[in-house]
């Protein structure tokens, strides 16, 4: 029996070992850009983050987390921090992509005492509940990538957003469609908030501009088997299959559909929004992504006057070129620090982060206009990025390129 | 005629895999009277380790790191095209990578057994409960920090080249759903043979009926309820690694939906009952297809579960279940 | 261990001082008892007497508290069932217990279980020696179905047998392990009396053919005294009386636990108090309509059978 016990045991042993090689291989790692700055009398002032870091659309959250711990450490070796004696820390709030952590989440950030704004969140579900949280106690919270378009409609003046919403997102994705000759589609939401907004605005200017929907579905976010669907869509057969929804199949399943739509021999491209515009859906749907389109608020960053810079910073920083929404939250973290700079300089440091100098960063920040990665960064009256531009992309070769056939505005 | 052909065969390839799953609860119900709710958790490892066997087989980088760290596994980087290319490399990779899986898994499952269920045979039946709830909670959590929450399955070379096989007018079957079907078939008539025709099958029959009687017989029951939890957790191996195969992806939580399933279907089908088990996953998955062939996927698992809810109405035990629910 | 089965010679099953307690019941208290090899032995007694608890604790069921078993000299205290069957004892149960879902065959089968080696290896790779050994176990276990006279019922399930077919069918079962020592609970009970003469033909055949000694509890007077050469007599888990079938059938003592006045309430407290004990049933409540509804004072099963029916059920629970 001992001897039995022994080699189950060694037999744990070495699937744990394996375990862990495999993983060394998967896992990229992230550094830690926490800066502390308490030497003597600099004043330190946290700024959160908030989005899904250990689960959930992880691939929208690691990478804004670290744009923002990137956009800190630049702020924190400025002349302006040096000037004025502030340094920032990041504090980081990890929703996993679930609503009902949101009052969590931000009340932890909210404790934080320092506390002078908040980067996030990404998931429209928790951006808005988390929200309310930020928006009683009054701090400015810039979401990179929440692009459901009522998000600026709640009468929160503390709110803000660097990305473009679904309500631009959505027709643009209709005219580039019909501009690269399509006529009938297919339309399949992934019940997200996002999917379900992303799809009604698709429809409702596909329908005006005359395209015609063969079939609507609409699936679960876990959803992992779509070969009825498939079935259904090779039925149709329609000159593009349009998916609003993210990728990541623990809060969508983009990647999952392209590749089983392919397999399917389904002919017809996939096309989706920014939910699906990142490296990862390329990953996981593998070959089968080859001609997937999709549209994404913002430039292409490398061709921003600022983007060259904030790629290779990102780089040399994290190892890794920045992806999603890394430069909407790079852009959203600048906001919150210059007009930390700001109302430092005019009234004081040691206002920052009382009410009224939260009051007075959310002024600025609605106020301020600044050169970001993804172009001009102001806001409307709403809080809504005031330079929305969306751009098309195609699955080229295994990249992410900007469609060719589609002219950028 | 076409649409609903295709539409059968997509259930029958996911009834397969629910049908494995449903296995392993059956199994375990039928000799403790217990739910392992840790059963979707060996889906879900075997997925994992199925992922780390191909990997170390046919992915080049992965051989890279494996052989800086361990030098006398550098061999497998000559063997890596064989295993990628060739026919008949790709058959035995598969078969590795299938038989790897299921062994390490079933030899978890025996473990877990027991450590976390033997202590509390004879406690009340919700002890054993919770310990399975906790113990399929610990094993995402570990994969989880282990590996990480979603890793990217890769896809043989050799598969990747493989057409669809044309069945008639614009049917067609993707050669991994071929596999998967064919595979389930096998593995499902071999596990039918065995429990029926051998010794060890009887036996396990003889304590599922009656614990007392078959020890007295000379039956080792610890054995026998070993055996009962190898058997099932590599059969929930297989179908995990098939569904990263197939989806080309796996996750820490991917246990989660395929696992109720198939624990519906093993009550479906009547759960104690193999036939059943296997009856019910193949239902299920055909169900499923229908439905949201024909209504909505949106709906379809209100519509499946709905069917269900009837058919267990008129018979409480499950289709191949005594009509009366007994032992509870 | 040498000492202790040179002590014992001759014994094929030794009970010393063998004691098992239940919560304040003393359910078998203190019995020494020999077995001789190659001979028929009854055990009888009252309902409640712990008959069936000392065939489960030579079995390997319960653990005695106190005492010890020994067979061949070797103590089966704390081994498990499967062990001691291996060494040779099988038994049959008061309360039928075949596999009801498998076949006639099928469960004789089961038995050959202890005495083949084939293990998960060979049934998976289907090796030439597994399949030569399923074969066998086939033709020995209809062997053991002529034997006991149920050939033609092979291939029915095994719940769908005549009573009397059925305790047959357990016997086949047992002696499908190969046991030294067979025990056998009650086999004739609820037999008729062409049935019974058949059955005690059969006990005989076991012993005289088969050379295996048979350890009985039985109810019924007539096969006792028609078989046993040897009689031990349990009351209130003592034992009170052992001796010649026409010693046993004089003896004072055990016409007085028979036919005693107070039989019927002694033997109902008797039974409250060993549930309670072990708390199947709550105290001072109404014992349960089918237990109060049988006359519990004669020799018919009722007794023990509510005792075993309720063990089995704490057991099937407790998994």
């Amino acid at each position: 029996m001992k001897r039995k016990l022994r080699f189950i045991l060694a037999a744990m042993a070495a699937l744990a070992l394996t375990f862990a090689l495999v993983a060394c291989d998967g896992d990229n790692g992230g550094s830690n850009g926490d800066t502390n700055g308490d030497n003597g009398d600099t004043t330190t002032f946290a700024i959160g983050f908030g989005g899904p870091i250990s689960q959930g659309a992880v691939s929208f959250g690691q990478g804004a987390l670290n744009a923002t711990r990137l956009a800190v450490d630049q702020a924190n070796a400025s002349d302006e921090a040096r000037d004025l004696g502030i340094q920032f820390r990041v504090v980081e709030g990890d929703d996993q992509s679930d609503p009902s952590l949101a009052p969590q989440v931000a009340g932890a950030l909210i404790s934080e005492r320092d506390l002078v704004g908040v980067v996030g969140h990404f998931n429209s579900g928790v951006t808005d509940p988390a929200g309310l949280v930020y928006n009683e106690h009054g701090v400015v919270q810039i979401s990179y990538g929440s692009t459901r378009p009522d998000l600026t409609h709640m009468g929160r003046e503390n709110f803000f957003r660097t990305c473009a919403t679904d309500a631009l997102q959505g027709p643009t994705a209709a005219d580039s469609a019909w501009e690269l000759g399509f006529r009938t589609a297919v339309l399949i939401d992934d019940s997200s908030p996002y999917g379900e907004g992303l799809a009604a605005a698709f429809k409702e200017q596909w329908e005006e501009i005359g395209g015609e929907i063969l079939l609507e579905e609409r699936t679960a976010q876990q959803e992992s088997d779509f070969a009825p669907v498939v079935t259904r869509v090779n039925a149709a057969d329609p000159d593009f299959v349009f998916f609003a929804g993210t990728y990541d199949s623990s809060s969508g399943a983009g990647a999952l559909f392209a590749r089983q739509l392919k397999d399917g021999g389904v002919e017809a491209p996939m096309m989706g929004g920014d939910g699906i515009q990142v490296d990862g859906f390329i990953t996981e749907a593998g070959p089968q992504s080859e001609g997937t389109i999709a549209t994404k608020p913002g430039m292409p960053i490398e061709d921003m006057p600022e983007g060259a810079a904030f790629i290779s910073d990102f780089e040399a920083e994290f190892g890794e070129a920045p992806g999603g929404f890394d430069a909407f939250a790079f852009d959203a973290a600048n906001a919150i620090i210059n007009a930390v700079f700001e109302v430092a300089e005019t009234d004081g440091v040691d206002s920052v982060a009382t009410p009224a100098g939260r009051r007075a960063i959310i002024e600025v920040v609605a106020g301020n206009e600044f050169p970001g990665v993804t172009g001009p960064v102001s806001f409307d009256e709403n809080g809504d990025s005031a330079n929305p531009i969306v751009s098309t992309f195609l699955v080229y070769d295994g990249e992410w390129i900007i469609h060719p056939d589609v002219p950028t505005p | 005629m076409e649409f609903f052909v295709q539409l059968l065969i997509d259930g029958l390839t996911l009834g397969g895999m629910y049908a494995l799953i449903a296995l392993g609860f059956t199994l375990v119900y039928g000799i403790l009277l217990m739910i392992n709710f840790a059963h979707a958790e060996m889906f879900m490892t075997g997925g994992f380790i199925g992922y780390g066997v191909l990997n170390l087989l046919g992915s080049e980088s992965t051989i890279a790191t494996v052989s800086d760290t361990l030098p006398f596994m550098s061999f497998l980087q000559s063997t890596q095209p064989f295993f990628t290319t060739t026919a008949v490399g790709f058959i035995l990779m598969m078969l590795l990578t299938f038989g790897i899986s299921a062994v390490l898994t079933g030899l978890l499952g025996i473990t877990i057994e027991r450590f976390a269920y033997r202590p509390l045979r004879n406690s009340p039946r919700l002890c054993a409960l919770i310990s399975a709830l906790g113990m399929s909670l610990f094993l995402q959590n570990f994969v989880l920090l282990a590996v990480g929450h979603r890793m990217v399955f890769p896809t043989p070379e050799f598969l990747a080249n493989l057409d669809a096989v044309p069945l008639f007018g614009a049917i067609r079957i993707a050669p991994i759903d071929l596999i998967i079907f064919i595979t389930c078939l096998v593995l499902l008539f071999t596990l039918d043979r065995f429990v029926s025709k051998t010794k060890l099958g009887k036996a396990m029959r003889a304590t599922s009926q009656d614990k007392d009687a078959a020890g007295l017989m000379g039956i080792n029951i610890n054995s026998v309820i070993a055996l009962t939890f190898f058997i099932g957790p590599a059969l929930g191996a297989v179908a995990g690694t098939f569904f990263g195969l197939k989806y080309g992806v796996v996750t820490f939580n991917m246990g989660l939906f395929p696992g109720i399933k198939a624990f519906t279907a093993a009550v479906l089908g009547g759960i104690g009952n193999l036939r059943g088990a296997m009856l019910g996953g193949f239902l299920i998955g055909v169900l499923e297809a229908l439905a949201s062939g024909y209504i909505s996927i949106a709906y379809r698992d209100v519509i499946t579960f709905a069917i269900l809810i009837l058919i267990l109405i008129f018979r409480p035990g499950g289709l191949l279940g005594e009509s009366v629910v007994e032992k509870v | 261990m040498n000492k202790v089965v040179a002590e014992h010679q001759g014994y094929l099953m030794q009970a010393t001082n063998a004691t098992i307690q239940f919560g304040g019941l003393r359910a078998v208290d203190s019995v020494n008892m020999n077995i001789e090899a190659g001979t028929i032995v009854a055990l009888i007694g009252p309902n409640g007497a712990g008959k069936t608890t000392f065939f489960n604790l030579l079995t390997g069921i319960y653990t005695p508290t106190e005492g010890e078993i020994l067979f061949e000299g070797r103590s089966v205290s704390g081994k498990k069932t499967h062990v001691i069957a291996d060494w040779g004892i099988s038994r049959t149960f008061q309360n039928i217990r075949l596999f009801k879902e498998m076949t006639v065959l099928e469960n004789v089968m089961v038995g050959r279980h202890v005495r083949t080696k084939s293990g998960f290896f060979g049934a998976t790779f289907r090796t030439p020696s597994f399949r030569r050994e399923e074969k066998q176990i086939q033709e020995d276990a209809e062997r053991w179905l002529e034997f006991v006279g149920l050939i033609e019922y092979a291939n029915d399930l095994a719940s769908n047998l005549p009573y009397g077919a059925q305790r047959r069918l357990e016997i086949a079962r047992a002696l499908a392990t190969e046991p030294k020592l067979i025990c056998l609970d009650e086999p004739a009970a609820g037999m008729n009396e062409s049935e019974s003469a058949d059955l005690d033909d059969l006990i005989l055949r076991i012993r005289d053919e088969l050379n295996i000694t048979v350890f009985l509890i039985e109810h019924d007077m007539k096969v006792v005294m028609n078989l046993a050469e040897y009689i031990y007599v349990l009351d209130f888990g003592k034992l009170i009386a052992e001796g010649l079938p026409a010693e046993i059938q004089s003896n004072p003592a055990v016409i007085e636990a028979y036919l005693g006045q107070d039989m019927e309430a002694a033997i109902k407290a008797k039974r409250r108090a060993l549930l309670e004990a072990r708390g199947e049933i709550a105290p001072e409540t109404t014992p349960k309509p089918e237990a109060a509804a049988k006359d519990p004072v004669m020799m018919d099963s009722d007794g023990v059978v509510m005792v075993a029916t309720e063990d089995n059920k704490e057991k099937n629970d407790a998994a």
